[in-house]
């Protein structure tokens, strides 16, 4: 049976089937959650502490989701900020400026086992962490989720003009990166 | 330089074996035992509401007393008033024995005995 947005939502509204409502959506949606934040964030254990706060808010505010976008929008917006917020918070924590945050996670990320040896994707990646978080954000949407700009403009509250010039300068960036490497 | 299209890969990223599978069971775990601090936290708002009112009330009765309730505190508080109330002292009203009556006065107490009795007020 195919598990649409529609029966999650009906059967959440439910006090009696609500927790199962919540498994189908994790069914759903928990890789695209996890994924979407750990291409933010990079790192799984960040990653894994991110995903469970924002299955935490799911669970919490469903219930007011109103349906003006639709569920993976919704989804989405979550990850994003609650990313976002998560290395604003890290970069205080540490008391890590902007550049000085780069630096710091592209020699965690070399120590991380949990990504791929390949050398040309490593490197990639490194292009990618480079990135500042926002225009990270964009570029991940696009590059890899595919969404499409209209999409995206809900998710990051941004005009769908600077979201296509924010995409242009950021893959222009990422090439740069490859191309010096 | 390959072309940025040709190094999309969606699994760069790894994930520890089971994780996905282990995720819905920790969130559903940490869910309930969300779910239960907050009832013992809505528990203890109410518990700590009824103390509140309890110790307002009391608060309320010793310090801003009404005027019945203040009367018996200040007595009950005050053992010279008690012992007051309870024994008071004689009146100073001067006490008249009848050896100190001579004859005129009981003329004079027929006579008003008399009136009074004769008196159509009575009737």
């Amino acid at each position: 049976m195919e598990i649409t947005d529609e029966l999650i939502l009906k059967l959440f509204a439910q006090k009696q089937t609500k927790e199962q409502a919540f498994n189908l959506l994790m069914q759903k949606y928990q890789q695209d959650i996890y994924f979407s934040i750990r291409r933010v964030v990079f790192l799984h254990e960040d990653a894994k502490d991110i995903t469970q706060n924002v299955l935490l808010k799911i669970w919490r505010y469903l219930d007011k989701f109103r349906g003006d976008s639709s569920l993976r929008t919704w989804i989405s917006k979550i990850c994003i900020n609650e990313s976002l917020t998560f290395i604003e918070k890290k970069k205080r924590l540490l008391n890590l400026s902007e550049s000085d945050y780069v630096d710091f996670m592209l020699k965690t990320v070399e120590e991380d086992h949990y990504l791929s040896a390949d050398k040309i994707q490593q490197l990639l990646q490194k292009a990618i962490l480079s990135l500042p978080e926002k225009q990270r954000a964009v570029f991940t949407l696009r590059y890899y989720d595919e969404m499409p700009y209209e999409e995206m403009s809900r998710v990051l509250n941004t005009s769908v003009g600077a979201l296509k010039a924010s995409y242009h300068f950021a893959a222009k960036k990422v090439e740069d990166f490859l191309s010096k490497h | 330089m390959k072309n940025l299209e040709e190094l999309k890969e969606k699994n760069y990223f790894h994930v520890p074996e089971g994780f996905f599978e282990q995720l819905p069971n920790d969130i559903l775990n940490t869910i309930k035992k969300e779910e239960k601090k907050n009832r013992l936290y809505r528990k203890a708002i109410v518990a700590a509401a009824i103390a509140a009112i309890v110790v307002i009330g009391s608060v309320t009765i010793l310090f801003f007393p009404t005027p019945e309730t203040a009367v018996s505190v200040a007595i009950s508080n005050s053992p010279k008033i008690e012992s007051f109330v309870e024994n008071p002292p004689p009146t100073n009203t001067p006490q008249v024995y009848e050896e100190e009556l001579d004859n005129i006065d009981y003329q004079i107490m027929e006579y008003y005995n008399e009136e009074v009795l004769n008196s159509d007020y009575l009737y």
